[in-house]
């Protein structure tokens, strides 16, 4: 008879346990959504001029948002996602602009960079068609800083808080090493005038 | 009444705590996982090895993950990715990047052996439709991917090891042929300009930060090289072979004097790397030596499972293992071999040669 009666509350324990776990566990969730993030960016110019942004300072800046996705080296298709952020030119000007003589050089704080030249910040890549796979022609690209993904902020994975990322009015991919996440340095640099000859010498 | 009361309550308790209970279990878990990371280059076998290794390993569920090669062994060393299996296209990265980086926490390094378990062929890749396809050969390659109307590609030696190693096998080829100007013709100009340079019967290539290739078309992967070429955009693409018979296309097999997939290109030159003036990654010296092609695979000392990670990798080596990777045309290295034979776990000693 007393087991009868210890049964039910030890179940109800457990089940309160239990339903306060979900609970915790639903909470840390809907925490790590949430759209407050404590981050910097540092924007060097060619000159040398120098500015930190926060996340805060760059989601205030005027923003685009178009469609946008990549592929992974492994084949891997990854949108195409509703894509906003920053436009890169945008940013650079904030420390003395871009021109044609010169390339952009960002960050990731896990010690990953890629370079992107002019023409890549003015738009010009080679897209491709998410269900071919074939190359196809883009109307308007925009190389930005993404800080949203589809109306939400990024997730970890995704390069939290800001990512690469290339956008337009088409839904096409472009190669994913592009898109270069948890950025948090962009600088302006000089291509050396001398090397660009464009030629090839072989001394022997 | 009372005692109905408990019970439906009980019932209700036990419910909630069911469905509690199946909201913390994290979704698709099932088994033991084992996670193999590896180079794109290696995705067709390895999918095809994780389906046969699962079927005779009932519970096991082998996770296979592909990026570019450096990127595989970053994924452990500086991304903090817990993998049981490692495979690169490129064997000298592991000891570059892993023997001397300490494990967070312990006084271990990631790793301190490698072994050589597959290899591959530098080869031209084109379809029907590229232009001269019916005049191509082994003999003549050169003077057709020269002609000013003929689009060549190759993969960013920035980002992908076939991308240098292309750069490497034009040079190669200029001392083969006894032609200086193959690497330009057939790679046309660059701004700001590849250069070469040579000392004491050693060369070096050097690759600017910034690629705008005036003749050439570079693409970041292999993949999207693939699809140019099948697209029609570009006519020939330097890749590996395995790669070009995996997607069906037709490939010209190159001297092995210059393909790479041997040591016989020192019998053209003392020395010749690729240096290139864009770092990529913080931690990796970007200079590339010329080697043959080695896959190297191995075991990160802190693997979640490391005895599963042994028998995937004797798995391989299987003669299951050997079919599927003749079935997918990608070469293996039998027996295989080892920078330092007596690291390896003991199941592994006994394989190499």
């Amino acid at each position: 008879m007393k087991m009868r009666r210890i049964i039910p509350i030890v179940l109800v324990i457990v089940g309160i346990l239990c339903v306060f776990g979900a609970m915790a566990v639903y909470a840390l969730e809907r925490g790590n959504n949430q759209d407050r993030v404590e981050w910097n960016v540092t924007l060097v110019g060619a000159g040398g001029e120098q500015k930190t942004l926060s996340y805060d300072e760059i989601k205030a800046m005027p923003s685009y948002e178009g469609w946008g996705g990549f592929f992974s080296t492994a084949g891997v298709v990854s949108g195409p996602f509703k894509v906003k952020g920053v436009p890169l030119e945008s940013l650079c000007e904030q420390v003395g602009g871009v021109n044609p003589s010169q390339a952009v050089l960002v960050y990731a704080v896990d010690g990953y960079s890629m370079v992107f030249d002019y023409d890549q910040i003015s738009g010009k890549f080679d897209t491709y068609d998410p269900q071919t796979m074939k190359p196809t022609p883009h109307g308007e690209l925009k190389l930005i800083l993404m800080y949203r993904e589809d109306g939400k902020p990024l997730s970890h994975d995704d390069g939290k808080p800001l990512r690469i990322a290339t956008v337009g009015t088409d839904k096409l991919l472009i190669e994913g090493h592009f898109w270069v996440k948890w950025i948090n340095k962009i600088e302006v640099i000089n291509i050396n005038e001398a090397k660009a000859s464009g030629t090839i010498t072989v001394a022997s | 009444m009372k005692a109905k009361l408990e019970y439906l309550l009980t019932l209700i308790v036990a419910v909630t705590a069911i469905f509690s209970l199946t909201a913390c279990i994290p979704q698709g878990q099932k088994g033991t996982e084992l996670r193999v990371i590896n180079a794109d280059s290696l995705m067709v076998p390895f999918q095809e090895l994780a389906k046969a290794f699962e079927t005779e390993h009932p519970g096991v569920d082998v996770q296979i993950e592909g990026h570019g090669s450096i990127q595989v062994i970053r994924q452990v060393t500086e991304l903090g990715a817990e993998a049981d299996v490692l495979a690169v296209a490129d064997c000298s990265l592991i000891p570059m990047m892993m023997y001397d980086v300490q494990i967070p926490g312990t006084s271990e390094n990631y790793a301190d052996w490698y072994m050589i378990f597959a290899t591959n062929h530098l080869v031209i890749a084109y379809t029907s439709q590229s232009k001269y396809a019916d005049q191509i050969d082994n003999t003549n390659w050169y003077k057709i991917l020269s002609m000013p109307d003929v689009k060549v590609g190759i993969s960013d030696p920035r980002l992908d090891s076939s991308g240098y190693r292309a750069l490497m096998t034009c040079e190669l080829a200029g001392l083969y042929y006894g032609n200086d100007s193959i690497f330009q013709n057939v790679m046309g100009s660059f701004s700001p300009p590849i250069t070469v340079s040579e000392g004491n019967g050693t060369y070096t290539i050097k690759v600017p930060e910034i690629i705008k290739p005036l003749k050439a078309a570079v693409q970041g992967s292999a993949i999207a090289l693939i699809a140019t070429v099948q697209s029609g955009d570009i006519d020939y693409a330097f890749m590996y072979q395995s790669i070009a018979e995996q997607h069906g296309l037709r490939f010209i097999q190159l001297p092995p004097e210059i393909d790479l997939s041997s040591d016989a290109y020192k019998e053209l030159t003392a020395g010749l790397s690729v240096k290139i003036e864009f770092q990529r990654f913080a931690s990796v010296t970007p200079v590339f030596e010329c080697q043959p092609i080695s896959y190297g695979i191995t075991i990160p000392k802190n693997a979640p499972h490391p005895e599963l990670a042994v028998d995937f990798i004797k798995f391989i080596l299987s003669d299951t293992g050997q079919k599927i990777f003749q079935d997918c045309r990608q070469p293996l290295v039998i027996p295989p071999s080892a920078d330092e034979p007596s690291r390896l776990p003991s199941a592994l000693r006994l394989l190499v040669e």
